[in-house]
């Protein structure tokens, strides 16, 4: 309908402004050039190359896109890429996965953005305890400090936790075991995600994509505006109108013989961010890896007598999360799997074991912002030792167990989740947590 | 926002530098924007520097078209000095505060 109204005024205006065809280019150039002058004396002075039309129209564009350039240098709408645009958001957790306090009902192996911290206040049949983690991600912290494609990939790939019980087993009388030493647990993780270079890249590629199609527009507006200059039978007119309607081709029309169809780049600032959104959460909706474990005390916080020892795990791990990139809907769902190998040497036994462990669960979140997201998941964890354990219940090693995770977002960047485990086959402890996990994010700003 | 309209430059390789004052409060970053008068061969590098530092970008301008030069100080009160060369040629070298535009007509050389 519009694009008919305005055919139809581009034909009756042909006659008020028909293409000046009996003009020499020297002449149009010479009005161009006045007409330039008239807006700006010192301007008109920058053309050196004698092409003043193509320069009247440039400094056309630079005045439509002035408002547009001050949002890019000063708001954060469409700003210059800030580190935070491109680094990943999809876990601010620091990982005490295999422990007591595992903070997922299935953990994963997407890593900390930078840095991450939790503290986990955790019960057994042992009593009460907690227990700090603190992930950080070493290549982001030490290595990347720009907004660039080093850091989309590296704020995805690994990161590393260390954790340590931040009390003794609460009440020493009521534990089965007492060690006789307050810090008699403590291990670390290596998460590994395969998955996010290549994700760190799209994200990237992106991000650099929409800066090239703001420059592509502008130019093909700066076109339409030098061929109008050219053809139109009065410079002076159809530059005022020009610059007084930007946005009313209707007027421009009249003015010049044709519209130009610029539309405000302040307009696309939004869509431009929700599309960056988009593409990291697809980015960060999916997951493979490999997760690697050691440990050195007891597990059990207490709760099983002997179980003092040095374990390791090492596993892969996948996830995905379903309709991570639809603009419409903020509910996803998805699954998570790991699956890997422990090798436990107790201290109290001759002999180590080697167990095979994994879980497999199914997650619905719903995100409040882009940094907050609320999730839900529950799932199954297995452990099956290879023959018949010398001491299982110092081993843990035969037991199902169910897990469930709720995770409610504080702010940006932090949160708290409430865990319980409870055993379906085995003599294991049930377990309940509540974990305040908080997730640095880096600067909305350009380079810090 | 400084926003000054350069006028021609030549096409070939245009390198834009930011001299981050080492009195500014934090971090700046420089970008260069261009596309050929069809829109193709669209350019978009960036860099940051740290106060005292500098931030480099290079624009391979093989066609006319439009090239943009954009600072972005976090306060207005941060200052240095911008920077455009042409094929190793200063074309502007001058002292800027705040955030700033640079717009160029690339023309064929």
């Amino acid at each position: 309908m519009r694009t008919a109204f305005l055919a139809a005024i581009a034909g009756l205006s042909v006659v008020a402004a028909s293409p000046a065809s009996a003009q020499t280019p020297a002449a149009r150039q010479a009005e161009c050039q006045e007409a330039f002058g008239k807006l700006d004396a010192e301007a008109v002075k920058t053309i050196t190359n004698g092409d003043f039309c193509r320069g009247l129209a440039g400094f056309i564009v630079f005045k439509w896109t002035g408002p547009e350039a001050a949002t890019i240098v000063k708001s954060v709408s469409e700003k210059v890429l800030s580190p935070r645009d491109v680094q990943s958001r999809s876990t601010g957790h620091a990982d005490l996965g295999g422990t007591a306090a595992q903070g997922q009902a299935v953990p994963g192996v997407q890593p900390a953005g930078v840095a991450a911290g939790t503290i986990a206040m955790v019960g057994t049949d042992a009593g009460r305890d907690a227990i700090a983690a603190l992930s950080v991600n070493p290549a982001v912290l030490f290595l990347a400090e720009k907004a660039t494609s080093q850091l989309a990939k590296l704020s995805r790939v690994a990161d590393v936790t260390v954790f340590v019980p931040i009390s003794s087993t609460g009440d020493e009388e009521i534990a089965a075991v007492d060690s006789g030493s307050k810090f008699r647990y403590f291990g670390a993780r290596v998460r590994f995600n395969w998955t996010g270079i290549s994700s760190g890249s799209s994200v990237w590629g992106k991000a650099e994509q929409m800066l090239m199609e703001r420059a592509s527009r502008m130019n093909l507006t700066f076109s339409r505006i030098g061929k109008l200059l050219v053809d139109t039978s009065n410079v002076d007119a159809c530059t005022v109108a020009l610059l007084d309607n930007p946005l009313d081709d209707t007027a421009i029309i009249v003015a010049c013989g044709a519209p130009v169809g610029f539309k405000s780049g302040l307009a696309q600032a939004t869509s431009i961010n929700e599309e960056l959104m988009r593409i990291r959460r697809v980015a960060d909706a999916k997951y493979f890896g490999a997760d690697f474990r050691f440990d050195s005390g007891d597990p059990t916080l207490g709760a099983v007598e002997n179980a003092s020892g040095q374990f390791m795990f090492v596993g892969l791990a996948f996830g995905r999360r379903f309709d991570a990139g639809n603009p419409a809907s903020t509910a996803t769902s998805g699954i998570r799997a790991r699956l890997g190998v422990r090798h436990a040497k107790l201290d109290s036994q001759p002999k180590a074991e080697f167990a095979v462990e994994g879980s497999v669960g199914y997650e619905l979140s719903r995100r409040t912002a882009d940094d907050n997201v609320l999730e839900i998941s529950a799932g199954v964890e297995i452990r099956r030792t290879q023959g018949t354990s010398t001491a299982p219940d110092e081993f843990q090693a035969d037991y199902t167990m169910f897990r469930a995770s709720l995770t409610m977002p504080l702010m940006q960047g932090a949160g708290v989740s409430l865990n319980v485990a409870s055993p379906i086959t085995g003599d294991v402890s049930p377990t309940i947590s509540v974990n305040f996990n908080w997730g640095l994010l880096l600067s909305n700003r350009p380079g810090r | 926002m400084q926003d000054r309209f350069r006028g021609n430059i030549g096409t070939g390789t245009i390198q834009a530098k930011f001299f981050a004052d080492s009195t500014n409060i934090d971090p700046d970053s420089l970008v260069a924007t261009y596309a050929a008068d069809d829109g193709s061969n669209a350019q978009a590098p960036h860099d940051e520097t740290a106060p005292g530092g500098s931030a480099k970008v290079e624009i391979t301008a093989t066609k006319p078209g439009l090239l943009e030069v954009l600072v972005r100080t976090g306060h207005d009160e941060e200052s240095g000095r911008l920077q455009v060369r042409r094929n190793g040629e200063i074309v502007h070298d001058e002292p800027i505060q705040g955030p700033a535009r640079w717009f160029y007509v690339v023309v064929a050389s």
